[in-house]
């Protein structure tokens, strides 16, 4: 009877079972619900399954230890989409001092693959575009990249994902455009310049909306 | 970017859709974005593994439950009593453990306040009695003080008193001693009555 009525209460209900009463039945349903939506975020956001895989984990570890910190007010998906980006930010920022320090200074593999350089061993058409799709996207800068994923694939609403980046939601609209141009240029080898010029004053029209 | 995710209302999609339709720079664009929005769901993740275990065991779970239960019947809801039973005593013996240490704690919580009261009413109680004494040894003082200063004057009275009856005294026994000198003289001057007393 109890595991029936916490299969139907919402996120929000549970989380503020977790937050007053340590509930863990309530927390194992929030995890349940959502490990596969931030699982993806951070494989997309890090270009890496595993430790996308990881930092799902830990985000959920950090919600459980920052439970305290959860106002009831606000969505519980945006307080957890929220963590996880930052994990994700945390983790690319590693990565980024690590290839700094490092006397080889290579890029990891999934970077090396550029739209016109692919791994020999990508023979699948489609394959070979989610590939590209990948590199392309961690080519892309954090700020853009965020907004992508979460539109694109997490399916967010422009609105929502102002919530959780808190920034306007006209913001929101003209990073997905960039965003989108970016990896448009780098999916079809384009050089920046010549995309840069041809969608200034076109974009400004169609970002109104 | 509303009008490529559908997050438009449909007049205001109709809107756009006619300028598109008459704007080639804009349609360029569009067309641009939409290639890389197709493109990037190109890239699918494999579904969650664990999730899909996790899916297909709750299934079988709930299956094996319902035939279970359907079997097993009554003698289910025997073992379930028992094991009601079993979980009640377990929880009672927890329940106690926990009320015990409470208690316990809770009686070490009364004991430290007991004596630090304790401790403050003794000193307050010391400071009573020190003050009750140093009262009592005032008004003993005072007494005492009142006592001598009888004493003191009873003793210039007594002074006074004896010193006139010895002026008394004095004054009657030189009267007494003019009055034996006189005799004495007299008797020296007619010593014939003197041998005739004899």
């Amino acid at each position: 009877m109890k595991l029936f009525s916490l299969f139907s209460v919402s996120d929000e209900q549970a989380m503020w079972r977790v937050q007053m009463q340590d509930d863990a039945e309530a927390f194992a349903i929030l995890v349940e619900r959502w490990e596969g939506p931030i699982q993806n975020l951070c494989t997309r956001m890090l270009g890496d399954a595993h430790r996308g895989e990881d930092l799902a984990q830990e985000a959920f570890t950090k919600i459980f230890a920052r439970r305290k910190e959860y106002e009831p007010r606000g969505k519980f998906s945006t307080f957890l989409w929220r963590v996880a980006l930052n994990l994700c930010y945390d983790e690319l920022r590693r990565r980024d001092r690590r290839r700094e320090t490092s006397l080889d200074a290579e890029l990891s593999n999934e970077d090396t693959y550029t739209a016109d350089e692919l791994p020999p061993d990508v023979s699948m058409a489609r394959e070979e575009t989610a590939e590209r799709v990948r590199g392309a996207l961690m080519r892309i800068s954090e700020a853009y990249r965020s907004v992508l994923v979460l539109r694109h694939y997490e399916d967010l609403k422009f609105r929502e994902i102002a919530d959780v980046l808190d920034i306007p939601e006209g913001t929101v609209k003209s990073r997905m455009a960039e965003g989108l141009s970016q990896l448009a240029r780098l999916l079809e080898g384009e050089p920046e310049s010549k995309i840069r010029i041809k969608n200034t004053d076109v974009r400004k029209e169609l970002l109104v909306l | 970017m509303s009008f490529l995710y559908d997050e438009l209302a449909p007049e205001t999609r109709a809107g756009l859709q006619a300028h598109l339709d008459a704007c080639c720079e804009c349609r360029v664009q569009m067309t641009a974005w939409q290639s890389a929005a197709m493109q990037m769901s190109e890239w699918k993740l494999p579904p969650k593994r664990k999730v899909a275990v996790a899916r297909t065991l709750t299934r079988w779970a709930i299956a094996a439950a319902i035939v279970g239960l359907a079997a097993l019947g009554g003698a289910r809801l025997v073992a379930l009593s028992g094991e009601v039973k079993q979980l009640r005593t377990e929880m009672r013996e927890q329940l106690l453990l926990e009320v015990r240490r409470d208690l316990d704690s809770a009686l070490a919580q009364v004991t430290e306040q007991a004596t630090k009261s304790a401790s403050t009413e003794a000193q307050a109680l010391i400071a009573a009695v020190a003050q009750k004494l140093e009262e009592k040894r005032l008004t003993d003082q005072q007494a005492t003080l009142a006592a001598l200063q009888k004493m003191n004057a009873q003793r210039v009275a007594d002074y006074a008193a004896m010193r006139k009856e010895l002026e008394t005294v004095a004054v009657f026994t030189e009267t007494g001693l003019e009055r034996a000198q006189n005799q004495i003289a007299t008797l020296a001057y007619s010593p014939a009555s003197f041998s005739d007393n004899k």
